[in-house]
């Protein structure tokens, strides 16, 4: 009996600030949406109030046009990219080890820095991409982050740049999980190199694949940071995406109730989305190699 | 035609080698130019290698201020995660504590919720609880949000460490904390330095608590303070790259040396993002 007591001293720490600074505020969050709020005084139940509000104001659905902009092109991108790069280097060998490396560092760069390198690559005038494409005779080079048209579609390029070669390293785990006799006797058998990608590793890489693009979904839905170094939202609101809205309507409006209905409405989409790619993928958890 | 293949995959290697390259590079020449340079000619080497701008950036541009704080609110955070979750994770791996069965999944609630979720009831209650413009309220909120991770791999490493040895050392008059101390975190190194490593690139990168809770220039961390660079000295890009460049040197130094350490927390860690 003492002991356990021990043990529950041992968990007070953990269990007091987790509590406190998580789940406290977790538990807020979903509550929050549901009042009317002056500043930050609460003003009274509100029911679907702040709902309808971000519903009716556009600013909704415009930051989910945005998010799902950006996912798609993350997803697609960035998958295909580690996917290729995993099939030539999961083998091995010191060339191979030299480019995973190399792949994987941006992801050790902070947002800030990685948001400001490129700010300045896709500067107009000043940058090195557009001094490039000027050299090779391309005179009205894009402006990369101050056209809406396709500024949130270069913001989404950097996070696949920075990401790219973190998603790769799961492909890789999953290819060398592959035993070498399955793609022995693939040859042996006379299939060539895309029936035997086709039928046999890419269902055996189900899981992984799984994995892989739940993480990238849900970390590419909830971009913030990169989003307020490059553009802040800009221009005439074409990056902004559902976690930059909450931040301004928080922070820059004022505006708690809508900003939590936003925050609510964020947390039931990361966790649809995520339930969603699970189950949808669940069914294929069970092939044996 | 195979060595066509083999061309081409070279090629693909290659080229996307260069895709990562190119700005890496880019920056770090930048970071030696001087502000003309920058606008005129942004493609060639710089003309002589302005060291001095480094300097300029640590102490007119208080970079160097920025870092010290940064060592501090990672470092204190760091400790704190490692000792408050391996101490709950030692409770929660034993099988026989009454309280264990409901409490572990409690922990683990946090590791798939991410921070813009609740991150306005979080400022509010910073700012209510007087901790607003301080380290200490950025560090009690880093060691909740990492909590749930290092509770996850330090408790599923624990309770594979082997009943005999424990128990010869209870028989030898082992204290609990002894116990923790002695038998399970030498043994758990590995869980604990993938925590640690987690934690570290992401406390030392964030930049959403700092943004959100830190007004006064004195405490702020390199990522806002790089923000703050900016605002500042507008379009000195060379000057704002060798802030940038210093704020990444430590944890690329940290990745050279420790390339597996990581890839395994920050693939282990993938689940919270």
């Amino acid at each position: 009996m003492k002991r356990q007591l021990l043990w529950f001293s041992f968990l007070t720490p953990a269990l007091l600030i987790y509590g406190v600074f998580f789940l406290i505020p977790l538990y807020r969050s979903m509550e929050f949406g549901f009042f009317k709020w002056e500043g930050i005084a609460r003003r009274g139940f509100a029911g679907l109030y702040n709902f309808r509000i971000v519903l009716e104001d556009g600013s909704l659905w415009h930051a989910l046009k945005n998010n799902l902009i950006t996912t798609s092109f993350v997803l697609v991108v960035q998958t295909v990219i580690a996917l290729v790069l995993a099939l030539l280097v999961y083998k091995g060998g010191r060339k191979a080890n030299a480019y995973k490396f190399f792949y994987f560092m941006p992801i050790v760069l902070s947002t800030v820095s990685v948001g400001f390198a490129w700010s300045y690559l896709y500067h107009p005038s000043m940058g090195p991409i557009n001094a490039v494409l000027k050299a090779i005779g391309w005179e009205n080079a894009p402006h990369w982050l101050s056209d809406p048209d396709i500024a949130m579609l270069s913001v989404a390029w950097v996070m696949v740049w920075q990401h790219a070669g973190y998603e790769m390293l799961f492909f890789v785990a999953g290819l060398q999980a592959i035993p070498e006799e399955l793609f022995e006797s693939c040859k042996i058998e006379g299939a060539s190199a895309w029936q035997t990608f086709t039928k046999i590793t890419l269902p055996l890489l189900q899981p992984v694949t799984a994995l892989a693009v739940v993480l990238t979904t849900v970390g590419s839905f909830k971009v913030f940071e990169l989003i307020y170094v490059m553009t802040a939202g800009g221009p005439f609101s074409s990056t902004k995406v559902l976690a930059f809205e909450i931040y301004e309507q928080a922070f820059k409006y004022n505006e708690i109730g809508r900003a939590s209905a936003l925050s609510l409405v964020l947390f039931l989409l990361l966790s649809l989305i995520s339930a969603l790619q699970l189950y949808y993928f669940r069914n294929r958890y069970d092939m044996q190699p | 035609m195979k060595t066509l293949v083999r061309l081409g995959q070279n090629a693909i290697l290659a080229a996307f080698a260069l895709c990562i390259f190119f700005p890496l590079y880019i920056t770090l020449m930048t970071s030696f130019k001087s502000s003309g340079e920058v606008y005129d000619r942004p493609l060639a080497l710089p003309e002589t290698f302005l060291f001095s701008n480094y300097a300029t950036a640590w102490f007119d541009g208080k970079i160097g201020d920025y870092f010290l704080n940064s060592v501090i609110v990672t470092g204190l955070s760091l400790a704190g995660i490692l000792a408050f979750g391996g101490m709950a994770a030692y409770s929660l791996s034993k099988s026989a504590f009454v309280f264990g069965k409901w409490l572990y999944p409690v922990f683990l609630i946090g590791i798939m919720i991410p921070i813009q979720v609740y991150m306005v009831p979080l400022y509010l209650l910073v700012s209510r609880l007087g901790l607003g413009d301080s380290h200490t309220g950025l560090i009690l909120c880093y060691i909740s949000m990492k909590m749930s991770f290092a509770v996850f791999i330090i408790t599923g490493f624990f309770r594979t460490i082997s009943r005999e040895i424990v128990q010869a050392a209870e028989i030898d008059g082992c204290s609990e904390f002894g116990l923790l101390w002695h038998i399970y975190v030498p043994m758990a190194r590995p869980a604990f330095a993938t925590v640690a490593i987690l934690a570290v690139v992401q406390i030392w990168n964030d930049v959403v608590l700092p943004l959100l809770f830190l007004r006064g220039n004195e405490l702020k961390t390199i990522p806002v303070g790089l923000i703050n660079f900016r605002g500042e000295f507008m379009s000195d890009y060379s000057l704002l790259f060798a802030g940038v460049v210093i704020s990444s040197i430590p944890l690329l130094v940290l990745y050279s040396f420790l390339q597996k350490w990581f890839v395994r927390g920050l693939t282990t860690g993938a689940v919270k993002g």
